[in-house]
């Protein structure tokens, strides 16, 4: 085997420690990820007694090689995207630390839990206000958006 | 067939092999008695006659390694320490010493016969018996972060204070103190740093000054590390950036390098600076010190390119 690069040395090390102990409700597919560490799928359910109880979702982690110093582009993908103000319905999440407030000491396991916040906080379900234009109009790529973060109640 | 003629039989490259195989054999079954010894240079009689005159010196063992052409040297110093010189042959007049002493240049050299690597050495051995002696007391009284094994060819050693605040020393030639500072500093020891240094006696052992410096009885270990250096949880010195304590390719462990008491991860120099001017547009730094936020705390920080 040839030898690891930095960024996938790291992704390693994050692989393990999530499938060793991941936060409540998270779970990593640990067989995919290990085939191609730049991809990954992260089940998340709903935190119960919140309004996404008994939901399940899927995220998709696409990292470049120069993570951690690039941020992860992360999506919700499958057949239910979370119905939230930050959530757009192509799966396209606008949250600051996958972008501007990116830093290399957060990990897979916090932007979850980031996420599982973001969605737990949330008091109506709704799409953002831009929702059916955003989709229409953006890039494939969530990171090529020009974000701006209106609020940081939700 | 004469046997002097077997050297023509090796240096004479008219035959082909199955000739040659012919040749020899006819050779080895008729002539077998009559032959005593030949040479074929392939031995190197110099060097051997080298290691008979050596190897009863006094204070002075030579051993072979897996081949012929691997010797190790040991030279005794004066109090007894063994000091391994590791001698590799790559034919006459050309050998490689590697060893675990401080002087790269002498390291990285050819030396023409045995005699000039046991004199070379020998000598350094004997000039560097204070180097050895300040080095040997660090590692036996204190906890030395940085290398993460060391030995005598490191002349420097990070000395473990509290979990956010390591002291750097190298070690002159002579045993003498040089370049302290600390890494991951905090105003507490800054300021005695400071007034310390001033009071800072080369009469005394290294050790000895540090503890005055500082007013410390003795040293102190970080809670994953005992005395023994049994490391189990090494979690504690990982890069926070990379999540790695070896980087491949760039020597040097993780540090603390942010100076916010509160924040308390370590980094490797290059990981956070390649972060702090990937922020800045990737502009090059002034001084070569990166400045920006703690990837951790978001306090502010700097990074010196290099590690001084």
């Amino acid at each position: 085997m040839a030898a690891m690069s930095p960024s996938e040395r790291r992704l390693q090390k994050e692989l393990m420690s999530l499938m060793k102990e991941p936060p409540p409700g998270v779970t990593v597919d640990g067989d995919q990820a290990s085939q191609n560490l730049t991809l990954w799928t992260v089940h998340m359910e709903g935190v119960p007694g919140t309004l996404y109880e008994g939901e399940k979702f899927v995220l998709q982690f696409k990292f470049t090689n120069k993570y951690p110093f690039d941020s992860p582009e992360v999506t919700f993908v499958g057949n239910n995207i979370p119905v939230h103000p930050h959530v757009y319905s192509n799966g396209h999440i606008c949250l600051s630390i996958l972008t501007d407030d990116w830093s290399p000491a957060l990990s897979v396991q916090s932007v979850c839990l980031s996420i599982v916040s973001m969605l737990s906080s949330c008091k109506e379900k709704k799409r953002p206000p831009d929702n059916s234009f955003y989709v229409k109009t953006c890039n494939k790529n969530p990171k090529k958006t020009k974000w701006w973060y209106h609020d940081d109640s939700v | 067939m004469d046997v002097d003629n077997i050297h023509d039989l090796f240096h004479n490259s008219s035959y082909s092999l199955p000739t040659l195989l012919d040749k020899l054999n006819i050779l080895f079954t008729l002539h077998i008695n009559q032959i005593d010894s030949f040479d074929l240079n392939i031995v190197d009689y110099k060097l051997l006659e080298e290691i008979k005159e050596y190897s009863s010196t006094d204070g002075i063992n030579l051993y072979f390694g897996k081949t012929l052409r691997d010797i190790k040297c040991v030279i005794e110093d004066d109090i007894g320490r063994k000091h391994e010189i590791f001698i590799y042959s790559f034919g006459s007049k050309k050998l490689h010493v590697n060893a675990t002493l401080p002087c790269s240049h002498l390291i990285n050299h050819d030396y023409e016969s045995l005699g000039d690597i046991v004199r070379t050495f020998t000598k350094i051995v004997s000039d560097l018996s204070c180097y050895f002696h300040q080095l040997e007391q660090i590692d036996q009284l204190c906890a030395v972060m940085d290398p993460e094994s060391p030995t005598f060819r490191e002349d420097y050693r990070r000395i473990y204070l509290d979990d956010r605040t390591w002291l750097h020393v190298e070690v002159t030639a002579d045993g003498l103190a040089t370049n302290i500072h600390l890494v991951g500093n905090t105003e507490e020891w800054h300021n005695k740093l400071q007034t310390g240094l001033l009071q800072w006696d080369h009469d005394k052992n290294i050790v000895e000054n540090i503890l005055t410096m500082f007013e410390l009885p003795s040293f102190s270990f970080p809670s994953a590390i005992s005395p023994t250096k049994e490391v189990d949880d090494i979690s504690v010195s990982v890069c926070r950036i990379c999540l790695c304590v070896e980087l491949p390719g760039l020597c040097g462990l993780p540090q603390p390098l942010c100076k916010n008491y509160a924040c308390g991860v370590f980094f490797h120099r290059a990981c956070l600076y390649q972060w702090l001017i990937a922020c800045a547009g990737y502009q090059l730094a002034d001084f070569g010190v990166a400045t920006g936020l703690c990837p951790n705390c978001l306090q502010p920080i700097d990074c010196d390119e290099k590690d001084n």
